[in-house]
């Protein structure tokens, strides 16, 4: 009896065995192209990198090993240092404004106020145009004789007399603050979107009830929804740092390969095209390829770090 | 007949020629230059007709080329640029055309020494210069009439005196930019020199005189690169009126010709201002063939015809470069660029591995120190003197 009753069973664990199996090969099977193709391009690539980075490598490939030489150098380059400096001063100024804005415009157009939609659509458009177009607009627009100033004389400022003489971006000491003003108007527009998509998600009961209990409009932004919208700060402004870091094309187009004046815009990701393409030296350049991923790196972990804290917790 | 139908088909393929495809990378150019490579290149086909040339365009010439040097895909003929041809020699890539031009008794005699000099690497010989092109002095008659100047300044004194007329008159005397490709034209005429091979030449004593000058020139207004006059380069800012000079190569007639008419049909050229001598600063780009490129004795042929008098010949014919052979004539309207390239004051700009690291420290401390009005020329020149000596090869 025992082995009639044991029988079905060993059949059916079988069975259900083999099904598993075959559940994991065909899901294995799904995922096995897309896989390899993450490691390649991701993972294979990354790996190469590296090892290009202890190399000294030129067009047909490497010349010899080098160890850790290339990242030696990159700490004594004033020309590398000056990228990370001008890398991270961009982005220290450009993310708090962008992620300010963007959360503004969103704000605004989230309003229950008449053509929002054409506000939203109208903030947005600067996002969608093509950055080699928007920043050669600029280029004319912060020109000496250009629109920009034209305003200023408007104001009664005599552009001539200002320290730059009105040359805002072939100015080292203004250059790279005109393409931050550049790039938070750009970006804010993409900010506001992200904003936007998780304000629609707050549930107004949770504004009501604050109401309900006296809440000022000010407080509910600061003790509502500002901790509802942890989702959006986490993602705007990660994302943020990270497009900020690897800043390139405004600052060629504005600045030339060198990122003139006195390497004013010269960044980590245009000193690597310039060392890739202009002086040939491959294996640096992939070395400093690896020290921007190690600060991007470093600066997503650190604001893993303050998001994932309970002081921004929205259940607190 | 049956004899006849059997014979046609064994006739036909010794009828066929092979064609060979010819690849050929090119930089961008004005609708001008195009005209006249494309007659070139037709006036090649002609000779060779199993040979068909196909032209590919590069918007970043170097970038582009470096990427197809690494993937071992090169195009068979392509330009190669003076400034950067010691370091793409250095990197094993290009094909030294001794042994061609031995095989096919090429004379390279009738070039200019100087504009085979940046693509001689010892004995051997990395390209073949398509042309020449070195910076004159263009004057607009109109503005220089309205301060009272009939004639372009021929000394750096009498530039001096015409900048301190046009002034007067509220116009900019020239534009130029702050650019050791530019700038370094005066190191020469002042009895300097930018390098010795690459070695840093500058601390010269003339080398210091011409850059002392020049910022001088830039304090008192005399010169204003194009950005402060709001134009993209200086042959914009003189095309749009808004300077009297500026020194530029032949590119600048097209260009002129086309956009600004009116300017071009007044302006008047002449050599850069002398100082302790004439000089003056020479572009030149040459043919080159890969090393990893597959059609190397068609792209051999298409280099000797190019290169060659009558070849030159039909492509500077439509005034866009000045020959680089002295056995072809100066184009037309050309003839101040044409003596210019043939002075021995001038000199092609220095190429050496590295030569793009001084250009970039020059560029960024020049630019960097004019940008203050009040700026203390004394210690500018230090300054550029400073970094870019320490941009020079160790």
């Amino acid at each position: 009896m025992s082995t009639d009753v044991a029988r079905p069973n060993a059949t059916h664990l079988a069975a259900k065995r083999a099904l598993k199996r075959k559940e994991a090969y065909i899901g294995w099977g799904f995922i096995a192209v897309p896989m390899a193709l993450l490691l390649f391009f991701n993972f294979f690539v990354f790996i190469y990198a590296i090892y290009i980075s202890t190399q000294d490598w030129g067009i047909l490939g490497s010349k010899g090993g080098v160890g850790v030489e290339n990242y030696a150098r990159a700490f004594q380059d004033p020309i590398f240092l000056k990228a990370v400096r001008n890398s991270l001063l961009y982005a220290a100024i450009v993310v708090p404004l962008q992620t300010a804005l963007g959360l503004f415009l969103a704000l605004l157009v989230n309003a229950k106020v008449r053509g929002a939609k054409f506000f939203r659509a109208t903030f947005y458009f600067p996002s969608i145009a093509s950055s080699a177009a928007i920043t050669t607009l600029f280029i004319f627009l912060m020109a000496p004789d250009g629109l920009f100033n034209r305003f200023l004389s408007l104001l009664g400022i005599n552009v001539e007399n200002l320290f730059n003489s009105g040359a805002w971006l072939s100015d080292s000491r203004t250059a790279l603050y005109s393409i931050i003003g550049l790039n938070a108007w750009t970006t804010s527009g993409t900010m506001m979107l992200f904003y936007l998509a998780n304000l629609q998600t707050i549930d107004g009961s949770f504004v009501e009830a604050a109401s309900i209990d006296g809440a000022s409009k000010r407080q509910i932004f600061w003790f509502i929804t500002m901790p509802l919208l942890k989702p959006a700060h986490f993602f705007v402004i990660t994302s943020g740092m990270i497009g900020a870091v690897q800043l390139y094309d405004q600052a060629i187009l504005a600045g030339g390969a060198d990122g003139s004046p006195d390497y004013s815009l010269m960044t980590m990701v245009l000193y690597i095209y310039n060392l890739s393409f202009r002086q040939l030296q491959f294996g640096y350049a992939s070395a400093i390829g690896v020290l921007l991923f190690i600060i991007i790196f470093g600066v997503t972990l650190i604001q893993r770090q303050i998001f994932g804290s309970r002081a921004w917790s929205a259940e607190d | 007949m049956a004899a006849l139908a059997l014979l046609v088909p064994l006739a036909a393929p010794a009828h066929a020629a092979t064609v060979t495809v010819l690849s050929l990378a090119t930089w961008g150019s004005s609708p001008a230059e195009t005209e006249a490579l494309n007659d070139a290149i037709a006036t090649f086909e002609v000779r060779n007709p199993t040979i068909d040339v196909q032209q590919v365009v590069h918007n970043d010439h170097n970038a582009q080329m470096i990427a197809k040097f690494a993937s071992r895909t090169p195009p068979d003929v392509f330009y190669l640029d003076a400034g950067v041809a010691q370091d793409w020699a250095a990197q094993g890539i290009l094909q030294d055309l001794t042994s061609y031009i031995v095989a096919s008794s090429f004379a390279t005699k009738p070039f200019n020494e100087s504009y085979l000099a940046p693509f001689k690497v010892g004995s051997a010989l990395y390209g073949l210069p398509k042309d020449a092109n070195p910076l004159v002095l263009e004057g607009n008659k109109t503005l220089m009439a309205k301060a009272g100047i009939k004639t372009l300044p021929t000394t750096t004194k009498e530039f001096d005196a015409a900048a301190k007329l046009l002034l007067k008159m509220k116009i900019t005397p020239m534009c130029v930019d702050a650019d050791i490709n530019r700038l370094g034209a005066y190191f020469y005429s002042f009895g300097g020199k930018i390098a010795s091979g690459n070695k840093s030449q500058m601390n010269h004593p003339g080398t210091r005189a011409a850059l002392t000058w020049a910022l001088t020139n830039f304090k008192t207004g005399a010169f204003r690169t194009p950005a402060q006059l709001s134009a993209g380069w200086a042959g914009e800012a003189f095309g749009k009126g808004l300077c009297a000079f500026t020194m530029e190569g032949a590119w600048l007639d097209p260009y002129l010709r086309d956009s600004f008419p009116g300017v071009y049909s007044t302006m008047i050229k002449g050599q850069l201002p002398s100082a302790k001598k004439g000089g003056s600063l020479a572009f030149t780009a040459a043919y080159a063939i890969g090393k990893d490129s597959v059609n190397k004795d068609a792209a051999w042929k298409f280099i000797q015809y190019m290169t060659s008098a009558r070849g030159m010949g039909v492509w500077t014919s439509y005034g866009v470069a000045i020959p680089s052979r002295s056995d072809v004539a100066t184009p037309l309207g050309y003839e101040v660029n044409g003596i210019a390239a043939k002075a021995k004051t001038t000199v092609t700009t220095p190429s050496f591995v590295g030569w793009s690291n001084v250009v970039g420290a020059f560029n960024n401390e020049a630019k960097k120190q004019i940008q203050d009005k009040n700026f203390d020329v004394r210690k500018a020149v230090a300054s550029i003197i400073s970094k870019t000596t320490a941009a020079f090869p160790k």
